[in-house]
């Protein structure tokens, strides 16, 4: 029991390590991340995303490995050399005392919370796919177009459930889309549906909950907007005309501004800086030239080859910040 | 008839063939949804009875009682049970709770300013026009 506290509280550190790391990456690379071309773009948020857990996992695995070549040779066991008070981070010799009362309450109400938000996110997400999912089976089913109908004036269209993600189109857009932009409206929303990009962007949800608040924010939107873009940029080699993905866009933005005066108006609608106009300005300038991720999957790599040469030195590391703080 | 501010009642999947039924073909007693639906699936008679009585109680569906049986038809509209769950669906997005599972082609929650909107249809048809492809 003490040796899982001792694990736990220094997976919960690296975490926030990890935040930080993440938060100063994001800092440093913004600017040039907003560069490159959306696909590319939107692969480095994932991975920046995923940085808190990646730098948590190279790091207890790190400080793990003397513990697991000690249960494979025990010839290599350095715990002896330790009194039965150390904090030892180890699967052979379980230490002696647990951690301080307030550290473990600390980390019990820290944990309670993370998982109350998830499941209050759970959910709402669950009630949302189960309207989706009524939806769907209640729409019109154009095998046509490869889409659903659905019976409202609401100017909407979207790509709509989690694992296999429909197009759902409203009959008003339906009706006031040309030919033209119906095939941009609808080319955009397949390339979300062969990306899965809704799955994405709730893994990333979720990710968030370790991100520094502010970083978090700013992952969230960024990974939307640069997936609309992606999808933009696939809408655009689908009918061969960036202008045209623009001038939809902007026809669906108008639509949206009726009704959000007409029909929305119980609700709160945002304004300011806005994907929009984001969107737009890129389609309007030359594309991004295409950028490859295998530079920095590769550099993720060595630096968690880096961090496992380090085995040694970070689990003694480790070790005295857990007796530091918790004995 | 709409549904009102009440967050609308989902089906499942009995109940939205039975509903989809009703509404294409206006009434019917429970043989006559059992005839349509019940037989294909394999269901039996006193579960399309229960599915019925469900989807009353739900408001979705009237009845009258005629000689000993009821005769049900749909309360809600399609287009009003629809418009309701849309609704529900922009007021998840505008929380922020179904983005999750929705990639909306402009976001619901987000409207472009009507000065940046103007600027932006100005530069595409300006664009437009210098690629000689002028058009209303």
């Amino acid at each position: 029991m003490h040796s899982l506290q001792l694990f736990l509280l220094a997976a919960v550190a690296f975490l926030v390590l990890g935040s930080f790391v993440a938060a100063v990456a994001a800092r440093v690379f913004a600017a040039r991340l907003a560069r490159w071309e959306p696909r590319a773009r939107h692969g480095a948020l994932v991975l920046l995303a995923a940085l808190p857990v990646l730098t948590a996992f190279s790091l207890l695995l790190s400080a793990s490995l003397p513990s697991l070549i000690a249960l494979v040779l025990p010839g290599l066991d350095h715990c002896p050399m330790h009194d039965d008070h150390h904090a030892h981070l180890c699967f052979v010799h379980l230490p002696k005392v647990g951690i301080h009362l307030p550290v473990l309450l600390a980390l019990v109400f820290g944990l309670s919370y993370l998982a109350l938000r998830a499941m209050l996110a759970l959910s709402a997400t669950v009630r949302a796919m189960r309207v989706l999912s009524s939806l769907r089976r209640t729409g019109e089913h154009r095998d046509d177009l490869g889409i659903t109908v659905v019976e409202t004036h609401v100017p909407i269209c979207c790509a709509a459930g989690l694992l296999r993600p429909r197009v759902l189109l409203s009959r008003g857009l339906l009706e006031s889309l040309g030919d033209e932009e119906r095939a941009v409206v609808l080319a955009h929303e397949r390339a979300h549906v062969r990306r899965r990009d809704a799955f994405v962007a709730s893994v990333v949800r979720a990710l968030a909950v370790i991100h520094m608040p502010k970083t978090a924010r700013w992952l969230v939107r960024e990974v939307e907007i640069a997936a609309e873009q992606a999808c933009d940029e696939e809408a655009a080699e689908g009918v061969g005309d960036r202008l045209a993905v623009a001038s939809a866009i902007l026809t669906v933005e108008r639509a949206a501004q009726h009704a959000a005066a007409r029909e929305l108006d119980g609700l709160a609608v945002g304004f300011g800086e806005c994907a929009v106009e984001r969107r737009v300005e890129a389609l309007l300038a030359d594309p991004r030239p295409q950028v490859s991720l295998g530079p920095l999957v590769i550099l993720l790599g060595l630096a968690a080859l880096t961090v496992l040469a380090l085995a040694g030195e970070l689990h003694h590391l480790t070790e005295s910040f857990l007796s530091a703080i918790a004995h | 008839m709409s549904l009102g501010p009440v967050r609308p009642p989902l089906l499942g999947e009995l109940e939205t063939a039975v509903m989809n039924h009703l509404w294409s073909g206006g009434e019917g007693e429970a043989k006559d949804v059992h005839a349509a639906l019940g037989k294909r699936r394999g269901i039996t008679l006193s579960t399309i009875q229960s599915t019925l009585k469900r989807l009353y109680e739900k408001g979705l569906l009237a009845r009258d009682k005629v000689s000993h049986a009821h005769v049900y038809r749909a309360r809600v509209r399609r287009d009003d049970f629809h418009r309701d769950l849309v609704g529900e669906l922009v007021g998840d997005l505008m929380r922020g709770h179904a983005d999750a599972v929705v990639s909306a082609f402009v976001d619901i929650a987000e409207r472009a300013g009507p000065k940046q909107l103007a600027r932006l249809e100005a530069l595409v048809a300006e664009r437009r026009k210098q690629l000689g492809r002028g058009r209303k």
